[in-house]
């Protein structure tokens, strides 16, 4: 009898203690969003070899904030090309991360699309220049030419991860068969002239 | 030693097969005499005494004198109980008025027998409860804990897919329902519309549901209802018995191993043991036309018991271990609202495979561990009081498709420590007056394990509650009334970032209080009617408070109350909330005569500041456009119906039929609530063939389930008009992206019997067809519905074996 009273108290001691020790540890640390893309910028150099121009997209707080993304383009001239690129960097680490580095590792599993009604309506035509492993574009790299007469419009970059590169249209740009994840999908107001 | 509380031998019987009906000849006799205690020759009042196998009864008075009434002619087996006392069985033969008293072995003999009963634990009488078991728990073994559910009307999953299942009760989920684990209530990341409870129902021998406010015992979380989950009694028997299952399923080539050993000590006479384990595997589940890929699972469970018990009061120690690795269909993942577009335009989903085993990303993990210790001792003139300690890790990690070799690196890792404490006393009888008053003290400690790489959507947080419960029945003859009341306290302190992304510690103080009162009448031996009141109140979980961020997957953002265009209100504190309050009234009607039993359960469910996810806006980013959902709070009702019926028409012919229906009122007028369950209608019709040479019990049976469209579905807004004009959600209004899909039909074929083995085992044996025309639908409550069908046919063949030995 006495026995059994021992073990109910002891438990209740040992519970209380469970409880009360539980209570202390560590802080916890906001985490480095790893794959956050805060920017991107593609830089479109003049085949002539003229000055560089910049479209840039900064959306800093990312999808947990309600700040409205800033998006700037320069204006392009007429009927020029210009060998484009995509740099893709996370600016919410200092140093800015490159998030382009860890696309160029895994360059099978992504491919960049371009759409909008700047290509719709010819203001602005694109074509791949670069290479994944298997042979099939990725995007990084691009060439634009722009029309004779100038105009504006809209021009749309998406990023898939893990589209079906083998499917029909692709390769070619086309993106209804693609598939995939949406990384990025941004859209610039271009204007040539 | 059997606990029954007044009400509760008969009112569990609620499917009852038949009694043999005799000649109406006489049926005004009578049984009457008085029941005392055997050692003392005291009366015992508030002892029962009820028919075997029926729900006809009654209880001693106050002198322990018993009548029991309107008895036909015949012979009738009556079982005479009492809290404390051994039960006594008796069968008598009544042609005339007969008078017998009956006497009773208090439990202080030492006697062979149940150690460690099942956890019954004390609810009120008047509530609606249903319990599956024995016949209808075993044809549904291997199935998850949610799909088993839905046998009981009023009962209704919300899924993820194929192997994703949450109980609905009474249109009632997640967070607003507690599930016990042989008495502990269990504590994981319930909130998760895609998590499931981590359970094995393999555990259970009884699986019972009490579809009205469990809050009054069970605390805040039970406002919509409490699934008790109960292992077998453990017995300090010599013998060594246990059942094994085996089981396949065709659909996703589902393999279930499940067995149960329990036993004795010959040593120890008052130890009883109990050891069980599943061991689940599946792969790619398949529509009638394409295969739902990246749909396998694996899962293995243990479970173990220990019991002792002497003339006094005993103990129990008992662990539980759940763990299981869902894989979460390929399509289903989607970028941002264009991919939604791109989804819910699609015939077939994007990504169809061959069968595979393989569980790849995006995928879940989980584990869940659980001890529990109890002891228990009878006191003198005072009752039973018990004591019991529980502790449980709940660890779930969920891994995205991520780049950069990520996969591995889990995308949400949550550890959630609980422990939980309770000291009840179960009063001895004050006359025809018992009941139970307790206290209850939980602790939870939630974190994010560091090395995600991604800001988590539910922050750390530690919550201390400690409650007090009173629950009071009062038991005559034919009526009985019960009341409860409790109050909790609770304290809730996160750890999370505030705009500056700096670390802050809010704190939130609660006061709740919860009440129920009920009454039950037998207007004859007949029929019963009930009506019980319920009203309690809890806090936001946490995650409705804080959730920030993009749910990777789902495609959208969803905002807790406390934050705002991804900020952190300044000062968070209660003013920007209130509790969810919920009053229910549930009335229902039981009738029960010879080979029929009818049940009618309404019920009136009115919730102020019912806590739901509201569209706000959509917000672009470099990703896309993604909808922006917010925790929010409206006042709302829940008006409904459950009808049940079981009718013998012969001893070959069998009907089971149950239906359920949902009326949910948005009162704020900005549109419907989602997910929340249709109307439904299951028929079923049984064949026996009773014994056929050796086999036994033969029976056949068709099941035909109707599911109705949901009428009464947020209205559509196309994901076209969201990213063009992404005002068009700036009213406010709820939405979905897609109509309700049509309701449905789906025929079900079942096959069993049993062969004798050796002496004393059983092999049963079940063969079964479901969605045997292999039709394809969508099923509204599924949050996969925007990508894929349900499930085509199933075959499943099972095997269960029972085993004494010695």
């Amino acid at each position: 009898m006495m026995k059994r009273n021992h073990l109910f108290l002891s438990t209740v001691f040992i519970a209380t203690i469970l409880l009360l020790s539980s209570c202390s540890d560590d802080d916890p640390v906001l985490p480095n969003e790893e794959e956050l893309i805060t920017t991107i910028i593609v830089s479109l150099e003049p085949q002539s070899g003229e000055e560089t121009l910049h479209w840039t997209f900064r959306d800093p707080d990312g999808a947990d904030g309600g700040q409205q993304p800033a998006i700037t383009a320069d204006a392009l001239q007429n009927g020029v090309t210009y060998n484009a690129n995509i740099e893709l960097l996370n600016e919410a680490e200092s140093p800015a991360e490159s998030i382009t580095a860890e696309i160029e590792a895994e360059a099978e599993e992504h491919q960049f699309f371009f759409s909008g009604s700047a290509i719709d309506n010819q203001l602005l035509t694109v074509a791949y220049a670069d290479e994944d492993g298997n042979g099939n574009p990725v995007g990084l790299e691009f060439t634009v030419q722009t029309s004779a007469d100038g105009g504006t419009g809209n021009f749309t970059v998406i990023l898939r991860h893990e589209p079906d590169k083998s499917a029909s249209g692709v390769n070619e740009g086309d993106i209804s068969n693609a598939g995939g994840e949406t990384d990025v999908e941004i859209t610039f107001a271009v204007t040539v002239q | 030693m059997v606990r029954i509380t007044i009400f509760s031998g008969l009112f569990f019987l609620l499917y009852l097969t038949a009694i043999s009906s005799y000649s109406q000849e006489n049926c005004k006799l009578e049984l009457s005499g008085i029941i005392t205690d055997q050692q003392t020759q005291e009366p015992l009042p508030g002892a029962t005494i009820i028919i075997e196998g029926t729900s006809k009864g009654t209880i001693a008075d106050i002198n322990g004198h018993f009548e029991v009434r309107n008895l036909c002619e015949g012979h009738y087996t009556f079982s005479i109980s009492f809290i404390g006392y051994q039960s006594h069985k008796e069968t008598i033969t009544i042609e005339e008025r007969t008078s017998k008293n009956f006497s009773l072995q208090s439990d202080d003999i030492i006697l062979k027998g149940i150690i460690i009963e099942t956890e019954r634990q004390e609810f009120s009488n008047s509530q609606m409860a249903s319990s599956i078991k024995g016949v209808e728990l075993e044809s549904e073994k291997g199935k998850s804990l949610g799909e088993i559910l839905t046998q009981v009307s009023g009962v209704s999953t919300l899924q993820t897919g194929p192997t994703i299942f949450k109980p609905v009760i009474h249109g009632l989920h997640s967070q607003r329902l507690t599930i016990l684990n042989n008495g502990v209530s269990l504590q994981g990341q319930q909130w998760g519309v895609e998590h499931a409870p981590e359970i094995d129902p393999n555990i259970a021998s009884e699986i019972t549901i009490i579809k009205g406010a469990g809050a009054v015992r069970y605390g805040p979380d039970a406002i919509g209802g409490v699934v008790l989950v109960d292992p077998p009694s453990i017995h300090d028997t010599d013998e060594i018995k246990g059942e094994l299952n085996v089981r396949t399923m065709s659909n996703g080539r589902v393999g279930i191993f499940s067995g149960m050993v329990e036993g004795g000590s010959e040593k120890f006479k008052n130890l009883g043991w109990r050891v069980q384990g599943t061991a689940k595997r599946g792969g790619d589940h398949n529509t009638p036309d394409y295969n739902l890929t990246n749909t396998g699972m694996k899962e293995y469970n243990f479970s173990g018991a220990l019991g002792y018990k002497n003339n006094k009061g005993g103990a129990e120690l008992y662990i539980s271990s759940f763990n299981n690795e869902l894989g979460i269909l390929r399509s289903a993942h989607i970028g941002n609202l264009t991919d939604l577009q791109d989804a819910i335009g699609r015939n077939r989903p994007f990504y169809i495979e061959k069968f595979s085993y393989d569980i790849n990303n995006p995928r879940q993990e989980v584990n869940h561990h659980l001890a529990k210790l109890k002891f228990f001792r009878r006191f003198e003139g005072l009752g039973e009081l018990s004591a019991t300690y529980s502790g449980q890790y709940n660890q779930r990690k969920e891994f995205d498709i991520r780049r950069g070799g990520r996969d591995e690196k889990p995308a949400i890792s949550l550890n959630l420590i609980s422990h939980a404490f309770g000291l009840a006393l179960d009063h001895q009888p004050l006359g025809l007056i018992s009941g139970n008053v307790g206290i209850d003290a939980e602790l939870k400690n939630n974190r994010n394990e560091p090395g995600t790489g991604i800001r988590p959507i539910l922050p750390a947080y530690d919550e201390f509650t400690t409650g007090i419960y009173l629950i009071e029945k009062y038991t005559a003859r034919n009526w009985g009334i019960e009341a409860g009341l409790r109050y909790d306290y609770r304290f809730l302190r996160v750890r999370t970032f505030d705009s500056n992304e700096e670390l802050i510690k809010p704190e939130f103080n609660f006061n709740l209080l919860s009440a129920s009162a009920g009454a039950e009448y037998w207007i004859n031996e007949h029929i019963n009617i009930s009506t019980n009141f319920g009203y309690s109140a809890r806090p936001p979980h946490t995650i409705a408070l804080f959730s920030t961020g993009l749910h990777t997957g789902i495609g959208s953002i969803e905002e807790g109350i406390l934050i705002d265009e991804g900020e952190i209100t300044i000062f968070p504190d209660k003013s920007f909330f209130s509790n969810e309050e919920s009053i229910k009234w549930t009335n229902s009607l039981q009738y029960q005569k010879e080979n029929v039993s009818l049940e009618l359960t309404g019920y009136y469910n009115h919730f102020n500041n019912y806590i739901f996810l509201n569209p706000r806006d959509v917000r672009l980013t470099i990703r896309g456009a993604f909808p922006v959902f917010a925790y929010d709070q409206t006042d709302a009702y829940f008006l409904g119906m459950d009808i049940g019926a079981d009718i013998d028409f012969s001893d070959q012919w069998n009907y089971h039929g149950h239906a359920s229906f949902l009326k949910v009122k948005n009162l704020n007028g900005n549109g419907h609530l989602p997910f929340i369950p249709a109307n439904n209608l299951t028929n079923s019709l049984q064949y026996n063939f009773g014994d056929l040479k050796r086999l036994e019990d033969l029976f056949i049976s068709a099941t035909v389930e109707n599911v109705f469209k949901q009428n009464r579905a947020p209205k559509v807004v196309p994901v076209s008009e969201i990213t063009n004009r992404p005002d068009a959600t700036a009213e406010n209004e709820i939405y979905d992206f897609v109509p309700a899909p049509k309701g449905y039909s789906l025929l079900n074929l079942d096959v069993g019997f049993s062969v004798p083995v050796l002496e004393k085992n059983k092999l049963s044996f079940r063969f079964g067809v479901e969605n045997i025309f292999n039709t394809a639908y969508r099923n509204y409550m599924n949050r996969l519905k925007y990508y894929v069908d349900n499930t085509g046919r199933n075959f499943s063949v099972s095997l269960l074996y029972n085993f004494h030995t010695h």
